[in-house]
């Protein structure tokens, strides 16, 4: 279906080639996980498939790609779009009408697809994807979910062969990713589309894959069936991890599986107590914040309902919840920048002789006690280098603390002074506006959604970060959709539902409960009250050491 | 072309009200447009105050009876905010470039002179206002406030992007142009706000030309990014292919558009230029109509699109644009009206007529909120 | 550049390299359509406000702020028929018999009505004026464009000519656009002594005749480089002859109808340049010319009736006059040849004299109509609101 003959990209901006002499063929009917951390060129072997690239990107590609024994070389990705469909990572953005039936029709229209064919293909796709209902509403009204299965509609309309998702479910709650997934795997086996997935939670997808393209930074592409990539690669879902740490041959990559290979190791751990997930010197911390009825509407509409919260130095919050459950109204409220109709916020710092309310403050002043990282990072970046915007955020927090390099540098070292903001890669941007965020020195920091787009290694880094953030005392609220992300980082897990708080307790507690928040291990290993694979390998330590 | 599934839309049910006279579905763009064109070509012929809030009455009934739910639908209210920011920047600017005032004019204030130098002696600035002044003012530029309001009101009623599909295949670039900057335009005042409001998180100053680049900045990063994904979004789903159309065709119809473009422009010139050459006015317009029906036939052989649903042309159709064009037509004809009525007479002041032939054409423009079917019942969620 | 164009098309020249992209007189016409589309993106340059206020026209400055849009309304409605009901009071420039006009004093004003059948009217005003003045007193009056205001000459009228229909009528020019540069109001100058037009660098507004001097306005399609349309009379058959004002009669009572203006309110720079050494004349016993009554009296075309019968000094202006012969080749030298033009080339070029006359009486008409107007446009919005409530309705109950 898919041919990489000698496939090398290079693009004129950087000195090596991202992918290098790749071969590949890629099967009919298969669904290929591409897996890598992030800026190894899984976009561009994604864009490679329809000739975005070198066509749309600009680059030069060297060798031959060949889909359904087209060239790429000659047919631009229009005269692909028959053969393959792509789908982005935000699918709002790649919208083109107004309503679902039309956004379906459209890339139909483009191929002159005669209209008795495209009425049936719209109504057989609707189905398909469970979109019934949706047809005639407008598309910025959908959820996350739905929106990405239209996206992905209306690409299959197409009746394409080839089917490429770049992280189609980054940006979508547990709940809608399932949905799209599911959707996914069913266009596989019902109608043998050939699937090439891009995704950095593996633990939500490895169990689908029929082969995983690994790329290992250097320009390479290795291929294999998944128990053999994820035997070595670097990258790897807690399942497969666990398994590492289990021995267990061939590796279990879903969860029935895993709970049948598990069952001794399960009887194994049956009488250790999970060694806590993170130490917590600071096990009752000073109260730092406290909200009452903290209410936010927009337009008469609550997105938050009188929210109590209460938060204290040291502990690491999750907050987590559906998209538009009110996560990030509710910290904005907090930090007293966003909009509050009622309720009160009380912040207590260390300059401060009593508690006072961010909302009441100038900017400059409630910013040094609750900082905020916003979902989009790069709100907050608009100079040229790295360098001017550390100086620019010591400039507007005088005396607070220590400078804003010492920060950066501490949280992602190696940043050069001389790199463009927005040429940093996610993780890099996150740590540079959290160190432009700390130059205040805050005592509460609230994070909105800091994982989005993370890859493994960088979520490793973000659960260090916390960490120290937490041990030196601070508050820190993360908005996640995580679940594995939360199980290694939170004390507490605070999960919301249509503005109200419907749990909060320790993370062992509330997310252990729910089938939709457990992490893969806890799923594996329950009733055992595991959450981590550190926890388990710890475990497994101890034992090791203790006969 | 057999129809295989039940047409859903058909089958919706018929708001109460209407009694299932009439079925709900959208009308198509182009009549609406033409429509409101019709009625813009009308108003620029009076000056006549009385005839101009008519039309700008029967405007908004039309709107509120027709328009549908879409986002792009609720964009009336802004046109007549635009309206009356043209009537006040005339109205102003009269005032502050004063036309001087004689004795018969009705004096109202005086604003504090500004001494011009000699070179610019063709401008005073300040000095004495009369009403007359201001009402001329403000009649014209209602007259330009009723025009902005017919075309607000073809964009409230027509999907603008159902209305650029009837975009010849030869232009498909300025197409993707124009759609990318449909869907981005929004998508940028949504980020204009997050970006404004995360400014506080820095502290960052709210106003002033600082703030501006810290503003500008990432907004338009991001609006460059979104719309280059939304391109090759498209490029993706076929946008624009070429299919069995040779590159050197598709040079020789874009050369057949913009020549025949630039006849039409020109036509349009020497029509309206009482001292162009002769020339330049009929032979030019139809020159440059030839060559862009030849550009357009050219490229329509290469037409690779399909339309799903195509937007009927039925009675509805032929009914709206009728009352459009028949109503410019009335108030040009002249027929049965002194013209002097257009326009009447600010000095001396007087009231203003209003003349029946006119008043007629502009109500029988407002029944096209009766010819046309009415919209689709919200769906709700 | 809207501001430029507000005046004639001439100032055009005077604002040198600036306006020199607008120069091109044959496409004066052409500015037209340029002139639309530049204000209907005014409103984009200067953003928009979220006034709610009515699209009434607003009266007072108090009124621009956007509050309370009906008692803006009735208070501009309120001021709108107080304007129209107010009447007259004399101010300072003042309409004067042709007698009264001499070489050094008075501005002498022509308009050439001879495209509908017309004299060319002659009629006599004080200085200190300004172009527009002279046009609008003694029964003259003027009409501007709804585009440029009334400082653009649209149509002239004269109470003595047609009961004071203005001209181009309505039906020619609708006055809502600048008129094409092939047919509008042109405006020349000729300073005293001098027998040559000037084509008129600023607006009637701006422009101070002197003393002695004649303003003409003819209607046509003149450039300003003065190649076409030029005047076919000349300043001298215009001008007056005498050195002193020929008439006894006493100035006639002001006609006009409305109040002066307020004693703070200046209406321009002070008057030009009045000619070297210029006394105003001594009041001389007035000649007694021509037997013109306050109505209309067409003086016969005949050169020698025009020219007055002065005494041999008069012709002896003030002003110099050596350049006048030289920068108009074939123009006939003044007095001695005005007749050969006047009566041969121009045959029905007629001279007339356009004595102070009453205002023509103008029709304020009736309010009724706006009423009438403003009843429908309520009725109509009324069934756009019941229709909207309709809607919602149908939209909550589905």
């Amino acid at each position: 279906m898919i041919t990489f003959d000698e496939v090398t990209v290079q693009y004129d901006d950087t000195a090596e080639p991202t992918l290098r002499d790749v071969q590949l063929h890629i099967d009919e009917g298969e669904l290929c996980l591409v897996v890598g951390h992030t800026g190894v060129g899984k976009s561009t072997l994604l864009g490679a498939v329809n000739g975005l690239v070198p066509h749309f990107t600009g680059g030069t590609l060297f060798g031959r790609v060949l889909v359904d024994g087209r060239d790429t070389a000659g047919h631009p990705p229009r005269e692909l779009a028959d053969v393959v469909g792509v789908v982005g990572q935000d699918p709002v953005d790649g919208f083109v009408t107004d309503t679902v039936e039309e956004e379906l029709a459209y890339a139909m229209e483009q191929l002159a697809v005669p209209p008795a064919t495209m009425r049936k293909r719209v109504e057989e796709t609707l189905d398909l994807l469970g979109l019934a209902d949706l047809r005639h509403r407008a598309l910025h009204e959908l959820s996350g979910g739905q929106q990405q299965r239209v996206a992905i509609g209306s690409v299959l309309t197409a009746h394409p062969r080839v089917l490429v998702l770049d992280e189609p479910t980054s940006a979508l709650d547990p709940t809608a990713a399932e949905e799209v997934l599911a959707a996914v795997t069913r266009l596989v086996h019902d109608l043998g589309v050939t699937v090439l997935l891009a995704e950095h939670r593996l633990e939500r997808v490895v169990q689908y894959a029929d082969r995983v393209l690994h790329l290992p930074g250097d320009g390479r592409v290795v291929s294999g069936s998944p128990a053999d990539i994820f035997r070595t690669s670097s990258i790897a879902p807690p399942i497969v991890e666990l398994g590492r740490a289990a021995g267990w041959t061939p590796l279990a990559l879903s969860v029935r599986d895993a709970r049948r290979a598990a069952a001794p190791l399960r009887k194994r751990l049956a009488h250790t107590t999970p060694p806590p997930v993170r130490n917590t010197p600071w096990a009752d911390g000073p109260e730092l914040l406290n909200a009452r009825s903290v209410t936010v509407t927009y337009q008469g509409t609550p997105a938050v309902r009188e929210v109590d919260l209460t938060l204290r130095g040291g502990e690491i919050t999750a907050l987590m919840g559906r998209n538009g459950s009110g996560k990030s109204s509710l910290l904005w409220a907090l930090q007293g920048s966003g909009p509050r109709r009622a309720g009160s916020v009380k912040v207590s710092a260390l300059h401060l002789d009593k508690p006072r309310d961010p909302k009441d403050l100038k900017a400059a002043e409630a910013r040094r006690l609750v900082g905020l990282v916003p979902q989009t990072p790069t709100d907050l970046l608009y100079l040229e280098t790295v360098k001017q915007e550390l100086a620019q955020a010591d400039l507007e927090s005088v005396d607070a603390g220590p400078g804003a390099r010492t920060l950066l540098d501490r949280l992602a070292p190696g940043i050069p002074d001389d790199s463009h903001p927005r040429d940093l890669s996610e993780g890099q941007k996150l740590a540079l506006v959290l160190a432009i965020q700390l130059s205040a020195a805050p005592m509460v920091l609230l994070l909105d959604e800091p994982t989005r787009g993370l890859d493994y290694r960088a979520k490793a880094e973000l659960v260090r970060i916390v960490d120290d953030l937490a041990a030196e005392g601070r508050a820190v609220v993360i908005s996640t959709h995580d679940v594995e992300f939360v199980a290694r980082a939170a004390d507490r897990v605070v999960v919301m539902a249509q503005g109200d708080v419907v749990a909060d307790g320790p993370t062992a507690e509330v997310i252990v409960a729910s089938p939709v928040f457990a992490p893969q291990t806890a799923k594996i290993l329950a009733p055992l009250e595991f959450l981590t694979v550190d926890q388990v390998t710890a475990a497994l330590a101890g034992e090791d050491a203790a006969p | 072309m057999s129809r295989t599934l039940p047409d859903a839309r058909v089958q919706a049910p018929a708001p109460s009200g209407t009694g299932g006279r009439r079925l709900p579905r959208t009308l198509h763009p182009v009549a609406w447009w033409i429509w409101a064109l019709a009625l813009a070509t009308a108003v620029s012929r009076t000056n006549n105050p009385l005839l101009l809030f008519l039309v700008l009455a029967v405007l908004g009934y039309v709107v509120t009876a027709r328009r549908t739910e879409a986002p792009w639908a609720r964009g009336f209210t802004y046109y007549l905010y635009l309206a009356l920011t043209v009537v006040t920047i005339r109205v102003v600017f009269r005032a502050v470039f004063a036309t001087g005032i004689t004795p018969r004019d009705h004096f109202l204030f005086s604003l504090p002179r500004i001494p011009t130098p000699d070179w610019y002696a063709g401008i005073k600035l300040g000095g004495p206002v009369s009403l007359e002044a201001l009402l001329s003012a403000a009649t014209d530029g209602l007259r330009l406030a009723c025009m902005l309001c017919c075309i607000g009101a073809a964009n409230t009623l027509a999907n603008p992007k159902r209305a650029l599909r009837i975009l010849p295949g030869a232009l498909y670039e300025l197409g993707a142009a124009v759609t990318v900057s449909l869907s981005v335009a929004p998508q940028l005042v949504q980020s204009v706000q997050r970006v404004h409001r995360a400014r506080r998180l820095r502290a960052g100053r709210t106003k002033g030309l600082r703030a501006l680049r810290g503003i500008v900045v990432p907004v338009l990063e991001d609006a460059l990014e979104r719309s280059l994904r939304l391109a090759s979004a498209m490029d993706s789903r076929g946008y624009g292919r070429a299919g069995t159309a040779s590159r050197r065709s598709r040079r020789l119809t874009g050369a057949l558009m913009l020549l025949g473009m630039c006849g039409l422009c020109a036509g349009a010139y020497g029509l309206l230029d009482a001292t162009a050459p002769k020339l330049l006015g009929l032979p030019a317009m139809g020159a440059g109509a030839l060559l862009c029906f030849a550009g357009l036939r050219l490229g329509g052989r290469r037409v690779t699109r399909t339309t799903y649903r195509p937007d009927p042309w039925r009675f509805p159709e032929w009914a709206v644009a009728g009352c459009g064009v028949l109503s410019a037509l009335l108030l040009f004809s002249k027929a049965g009206f002194n013209a002097a009525e257009l326009n009447p007479s600010i000095y001396p002041l007087s009231w203003p007529t209003l003349p029946l032939v006119p008043t007629l054409a502009v109500l029988l423009a407002g029944a096209a909120g009766f010819l046309s079917p009415p919209p689709h019942p919200r769906e709700t969620p | 550049m809207r501001t430029t164009r507000r005046m004639t098309r001439a100032p055009a020249r005077l604002t040198g390299t600036a306006a020199g992209t607008r120069h091109p007189a044959p496409t004066g016409g052409g500015v037209r359509p340029v002139g639309t589309a530049n204000d209907a993106v005014t409103p984009e340059r200067f953003g928009t406000t979220d006034s709610p206020a009515a699209p009434e026209p607003v009266a007072t400055p108090n009124n621009l702020r956007p509050t309370r849009p009906a008692a803006r309304t009735s208070a501009a409605l309120v001021l709108t028929l107080a304007a129209l009901a107010s009447t007259a009071a004399p101010a300072h420039a003042l309409p004067q018999p042709m007698s009264q006009c001499t070489t050094s004093s008075g501005a002498v004003l022509a308009v050439d009505f001879s495209r509908w059948g017309g004299p060319i009217y002659r009629s006599c005003g004080t200085t200190p004026t300004t172009g527009y003045e002279l046009l609008n007193q003694g029964g003259w009056a003027t009409t501007g464009t709804g585009h440029d205001g009334p400082a653009f000459i649209c149509r002239i009228g004269y109470s003595g000519f047609r009961a004071g229909r203005q001209f181009p009528p309505p039906e020619q020019d609708d006055c809502v656009l600048t008129p094409p540069a092939s047919a509008y109001w042109s405006y020349w100058h000729a300073n005293p002594g001098q027998n040559t037009w000037e084509y008129s660098q600023l607006g009637a507004m701006l422009y101070k005749p002197r003393p002695g001097s004649v303003d003409l306005w003819i209607f046509g399609g003149t450039n300003i480089e003065g190649t076409k349309g030029r005047p076919t009379v000349t300043p001298d058959q215009l001008r007056a002859k005498n050195t002193r004002p020929t008439s006894n009669r006493p100035v006639p009572k002001d006609t006009r109808t409305a109040k002066p203006l307020p004693p703070n309110v200046n209406t321009g720079p002070a008057p030009v340049n009045p000619p070297p050494g210029y006394t105003p004349p001594p009041a001389a016993p007035p000649v007694r010319r021509e037997a013109g009554g306050p109505g209309t009296v067409p003086v016969n075309p005949n050169p020698p009736a025009v020219t007055p019968s002065s005494p041999p000094g008069a012709t002896d202006t003030p002003a110099p006059t050596p350049t006048a012969a030289p920068t108009a080749p074939g123009a006939p030298t003044p007095a001695s040849t005005a007749a050969v033009v006047a009566a041969g080339s121009r045959p029905k070029a007629e001279i007339a004299d356009a004595p102070p006359a009453a205002d023509a009486p103008y029709d304020v008409g009736s309010y009724l109509p706006a009423a009438g107007a403003g009843a429908l446009v309520l009725l109509i919005a009324g069934g756009a609101v019941f229709t909207a409530r309709r809607r919602r309705r149908t939209t909550e109950s589905g």
